[in-house]
């Protein structure tokens, strides 16, 4: 047992003891690849966004309701 | 960091398998969606023909009750859950849309009006949700997730919030459960308190924006009204949604305080996080609209896009509106919700109906 018990390890995710070592993500060697995604809110700009443009540029005509 | 030392790497398969997985769902959305659209028109058809007098039952309200019959009955099954929660996705891109049918100078003028409303707004329902959570001894971080609820924007405030003050999950589903059945009440009792009320398309449209917590059951409870009442109600509580990140942060910072945690960090940072990007892009074509880009043919081409995109959204709301599930979250923070609700509904009337006295709307 450490002298000092209740130390915190930067190591580990649980700072009552240090007997579950659990490696912090952004400190481990081999690093993840991060997935970006886009938000709902980028998707959908993104598709208001090409939709006004098929509408200006003639593509799409007339839409109907 | 990580993200920035290695690159990202996108498996090929995996974008259309998930645009695959949203295909049932999609589809259902479109079948309900039109459905309602047919019995619109189908009953306007047929009682023209017979020469009966009926009120004419809008499509928004067909497609509500035929996606709350599906989930109450056979209820939505896994393979559509994914496509149906897409409704959001549609709700937004329809608002975006949405901002070709508006001239900025418009935009700003009611835009001003309701950001007006919408701080006195604010301030009394999150100063009364919070006094009633305390007489009806709800613990105080459901109180808080209840007041960003029904005083901002339903469920991405919640959701918002829930992060920012470590909430729990229950308390969350609690105040979500809540704010969605005060909003599905709102859809019957809004149109017919301002068709009684004699209400101008823009007053109500600016009540439905300012008092109807959810976006989507607030451009429904709109739409309900007229197609011009939908317009505001959209621009009110797209107003009222650019307000999530300060009382987010407020929220934070108060319970980071109370809770002896380090205080957020970057508040401008904090605050671009959480604020609502498509409103930025409702901006872009608003102001593209206002420099005369798109023609009158093409306006109304993107208008009725906008109407379609929010068809399914509409068809979404229903079939996301589940008793069972209301049942099981207990009355108490339903209660409490459906009290303030009905007092933030009757502050939000009395504030849109004084504004009208002091300014053109």
């Amino acid at each position: 047992m450490s002298a000092v018990p209740n130390r915190i390890d930067p190591t580990t995710t649980n700072n009552e003891t240090n007997k579950h070592k659990v490696p912090i993500p952004e400190q481990s060697n081999q690093a993840q690849p991060v997935r970006r995604q886009l938000s709902v809110d980028a998707w959908a700009v993104i598709l208001s966004l090409a939709l006004a443009g098929l509408v200006r540029f003639g593509v799409l005509k007339h839409i109907s309701w | 960091m990580a993200s920035s030392s290695v690159l990202t790497r996108v498996e090929p398969l995996q974008l259309p398998k998930k645009l695959f997985a949203l295909v049932p769902g999609v589809a259902l959305l479109v079948i309900v969606g039109l459905s309602g659209k047919v019995l619109e028109k189908s009953i306007a058809a047929y009682t023209k023909a017979h020469h009966l007098v009926v009120p004419n039952i809008e499509y928004v309200l067909w497609a509500i009750l035929i996606g709350l019959i599906i989930s109450n009955t056979v209820g939505v099954a896994e393979v559509f859950k994914p496509g149906v929660a897409t409704y959001e996705f549609w709700l937004k891109s329809g608002i975006v849309l949405l901002g070709a049918r508006f001239l900025l100078a418009d935009v700003l003028k009611l835009g001003a009006v309701s950001l007006v409303l919408v701080l006195i707004e604010l301030a009394l329902s999150i100063a009364f949700m919070t006094f009633l959570g305390r007489v009806f001894k709800l613990s105080p971080k459901l109180t808080t997730l209840l007041a960003v609820g029904s005083s901002i924007c339903g469920v991405s405030a919640i959701i918002a919030t829930k992060g920012a003050i470590e909430a729990e999950d229950e308390d969350a589903s609690f105040a979500i459960a809540a704010i969605l059945a005060l909003g599905a009440l709102a859809l019957f009792t809004f149109p017919p308190i301002g068709h009684a009320l004699h209400m101008s398309d823009r007053l109500y449209g600016l009540w439905a924006g300012t008092g109807v917590d959810n976006t989507a059951e607030a451009v429904a409870a709109g739409a309900l009204y007229s197609d011009a009442a939908a317009k505001i109600a959209v621009l009110a509580k797209t107003t009222r949604n650019a307000m999530i990140g300060f009382v987010v942060l407020g929220y934070a910072i108060y319970w980071a305080v109370r809770d002896g945690r380090q205080v957020v960090g970057s508040k401008a940072a904090f605050l671009w996080q959480k604020f609502p990007k498509f409103v930025l892009g409702f901006l872009l074509i608003s102001s593209l609209a206002s420099l005369h880009v798109f023609t009158p043919d093409q306006t109304a081409s993107l208008g009725n896009l906008s109407k379609w995109a929010f068809l399914l959204t509409f068809a979404g709301v229903g079939l996301r509106i589940s008793f069972r599930e209301m049942k099981k979250q207990g009355l108490r923070p339903f209660i409490v919700g459906a009290l303030g609700e009905v007092v933030i509904a009757a502050i939000t009337l009395g504030l849109v109906l004084g504004a009208s006295k002091l300014v053109q709307i």
